[in-house]
């Protein structure tokens, strides 16, 4: 049975307007009690700098270019393995219940809490260990991310000339932009993105002359040999100056993001393709090809940043907190925000499900595995024709969302000649945002490394200090890149999305003690029902991953050591999980009993 | 008045990484883009000691946010009718920044104008418009 797209999207529409509406209003008014007569952190801490009262639309999309990133396109792409039904299910419900009330409630306490960050409102709402233990949860968190993200661009660019010509222009393209913004031309930054956005296309236009040229050889790459390069650049990316290519990417990147989600919107409305995934498949028992587990707990953690994404909460406690002018903002930005980063999930969903069941598997799995799976292929030889790419065995999720994509914008009338095109320009608009990502989360991992390190040894945690940025950026990228040369994207994607939920777990258990703390107890279901799922699924998980996926590794000639590595990181990323929630129970069974009790008797005596 | 200037504490997609945050404070390739986020904090703080929260309205902005910033643009250049090379270099985004738009006609283009300069055109504006009543 095929379903069309269309019911699934104004579904989709008509479920969070009506949620936005009616709980995201009770949580506004009856749980934050959103108070206008409230001066925010933009008017208490005024500076012009940093702390200055912005309009609400402004910051809403200051606020949503900041949460949206690749990881609502991947996982949902992944998650597509279990068939139409659980990711679609998954993130309608998970993005209305769980993900706009975190980024919401998040986004609130850090008002509240002066622009204050996750950890800071942590240590002062829980304790001091929580507020260490929410840090080192991060930089774990951010190490096995940069590694889930990288292994999606790795194997959409491996032995791919075109897409790997595309890919290594943008950062020759962002050099020569962040020299022209900032040296030759200097402020011209409207000069600059157009020059930077006509050089990208030409760049996508032209790769295709490369890839049939006596040039492809030196642009088609093993994983290998893209690996290191991915590497390479990582680490020198994230200690060059941020001018230099930072910067300039996140021009280009910002109208790349608006346009390109804007015209799948547009194409899954106009051309409503016919899903041919069935509703369920048979992995919902597990044994998938893609995520081995079972639906239940695997579909809640391969769907990570479209339903529920911990990365939101340090958006939501960073620069949107210091700005917000009036709290009842905080209601459009915070939940709306998300629901929009969800609907990217479900459109993304859309284009992976739009291919049929054997092409997306003989994508996303490995050509041996895919042979077991008794599946024949129906359209991927006139797919991989028409992309002009090998597309068997491109696992990561990248390649099968790019064709989809590629699929919907050539159904669009006038459209039809250009499929290669249209997904060598998915590739690039996915490896933009990735490789970007990876730049950013390298230098912020290694800033968080340096200054542990300085606690031990003071001249480390200087950022000037040659030896400590080479050290600790050279750790973080051999941290990452250990888990893309030895892992696949069925281990480390999984990963990505225990460490993914684990902090929206930790940040929203932080909210409900907010909420505790603010004397709300009686509503503390809001925060304390999806923190509770979100921990349940996720730690049985890590522990079914520990378990039945990296234990066995350690048995396992030449995995021994993976194995071990794969589930000490697990492991400990839940260890801070279960310690930052036992610290809450302290929290709010101080607030709820003893204080109220304190509170009683010293009523009595008064009276 | 529109204060057009680069946000000096964001990086990147935030999403998956968390972003520069108040690690761009460390950050000392930051130094100019924060340098001029100073400057426009200082000129906002004057201009608010000076017309008071209500007097003039102030946006602080992205030069990225142009899709908010064109429509704001264009309805001050219907307001105030500034010049047409000030409205065609303001529309077209034809200007370094940092830049602040005062009355649909930028001022202090590739640096931040004193406050005097921004005084002088909001002047000119009230001259025009007691003249003109």
């Amino acid at each position: 049975m095929t379903v069309n797209a269309m019911p699934l999207v104004v579904g989709a529409l008509c479920v969070m307007a009506i949620f936005y509406r009616y709980y995201h209003g009770f949580i506004a008014s009856k749980v934050a009690t959103l108070d206008d007569s409230r001066k925010t952190p933009a008017y208490t801490m005024y500076d012009g700098q940093n702390y200055y009262p912005t309009n609400k639309w402004v910051l809403f999309g200051h606020h949503f270019a900041a949460i949206t990133g690749a990881g609502p396109l991947i996982g949902p792409v992944l998650a597509a393995q279990f068939g139409v039904l659980p990711g679609y299910i998954w993130i309608l419900v998970g993005v209305v219940i769980g993900g706009a009330v975190h980024d919401f409630i998040i986004f609130f306490s850090s008002v509240r809490h002066g622009g204050k960050s996750l950890a800071e409102i942590a240590r002062i709402q829980i304790s001091p260990l929580s507020g260490i233990i929410a840090s080192i949860a991060i930089l774990f968190i951010l190490v096995v991310a940069l590694a889930g993200l990288g292994i999606a661009v790795i194997n959409a660019l491996s032995e791919s000339s075109w897409g790997t010509f595309t890919i290594g222009c943008t950062i020759p393209i962002a050099l020569f932009m962040g020299l022209y913004m900032y040296k030759f031309r200097k402020g011209r930054i409207a000069e600059g993105t157009i020059i930077g956005v006509i050089f990208l296309i030409l760049a996508v236009v032209f790769g295709k002359d490369i890839a049939h040229s006596h040039l492809a050889p030196y642009f088609t790459l093993s994983k290998t040999r893209i690996t290191l390069f991915i590497l390479i650049y990582g680490f020198v990316a994230s200690v060059l100056p941020v001018w230099m290519l930072l910067c300039p990417r996140d021009y280009l990147s910002a109208f790349m993001k608006i346009g390109t989600i804007a015209s799948l919107a547009i194409g899954v409305v106009v051309v409503h393709p016919q899903l041919r995934m069935p509703l369920l498949t048979e992995y919902i028992h597990g044994g998938g090809p893609i995520i081995h587990g079972k639906l239940f707990p695997f579909v809640f953690i391969t769907i990570a940043c479209g339903a529920i994404s911990g990365f939101h909460a340090l958006v939501s406690s960073g620069t949107s907190p210091k700005m917000v002018s009036r709290e009842s903002d905080i209601k459009t930005i915070g939940f709306t925000a998300m629901l929009i980063e969800g609907f990217i999930g479900i459109l993304a969903l859309i284009a992976a499900c739009s291919l049929f069941p054997a092409d997306y598997f003989a994508i996303n799995v490995p050509p041996g595995v895919f042979e077991k799976l008794g599946f024949s292929v129906v359209n991927l030889h006139g797919l991989s024709a028409e992309v002009g790419e090998n597309l068997v065995g491109r696992t990561g999720g990248a390649v099968s969302l790019a064709v989809g994509m590629a699929q919907i914008f050539t159904a669009v009338p006038g459209m039809r000649h250009l499929m290669d095109y249209w997904y060598h320009f998915a590739i690039m608009f996915e490896a933009l945002f990735i490789l970007t990502t990876i730049d950013t989360g390298t230098r912020v991992a290694r800033f968080m490394i340096q200054e542990f390190g300085g606690k031990f040894y003071k001249p480390f945690e200087r950022v000037d200090n040659v030896p400590s940025a080479i050290i600790s950026t050279a750790l973080i990228t051999c941290g990452w890149g250990y888990f893309v040369f030895t892992g696949s994207i069925g281990t480390i994607w999984p990963m990505f999305g225990t460490a993914n939920q684990l902090l929206a777990g930790i940040a929203l258990c932080v909210g409900t003690t907010v909420i505790i703390n603010m004397g709300k107890a009686k509503y503390a279901w809001v925060t304390l029902v999806p923190m509770a799922f979100v921990m349940a699924t996720t730690l049985s998980a890590g522990w079914m991953n520990i378990t039945q996926n990296f234990i066995p590794m350690t048995q396992k000639q030449g995995l021994v050591f993976q194995g071990y590595v794969n589930s000490i990181l697990t492991a400990a990323i839940m260890t801070c999980a279960a310690i930052i929630i036992l610290d809450s129970f302290r929290s709010w069974y101080k607030s709820v009993f003893i204080e109220k009790k304190e509170i009683l008797v010293k009523e009595v005596v008064s009276d | 008045m529109i204060i057009v200037r680069e946000n000096d504490d964001t990086g990147g997609c935030i999403c998956c990484s968390g972003g520069m945050g108040e690690f761009a404070k460390k950050e000392h390739s930051y130094d100019g883009i924060r340098k001029v986020a100073e400057e426009c904090g200082r000129l906002h703080r004057e201009i608010r000691e000076r017309f008071g929260d209500d007097g003039v309205d102030i946006i602080q902005i992205e030069p990225r946010a142009y899709f908010y910033l064109m429509p704001k643009v264009l309805k001050d250049i219907l307001k105030f009718s500034p010049s047409i090379f000030s409205a065609i270099r303001t529309i077209f985004f034809w200007y370094p920044v940092p830049v602040v738009i005062v009355n649909g006609k930028p001022v202090g283009t590739g640096r931040v104008p004193t406050i005097d300069e921004v005084l002088r055109e909001l002047g000119q504006f009230m001259v025009k418009s007691i003249v003109g009543e």
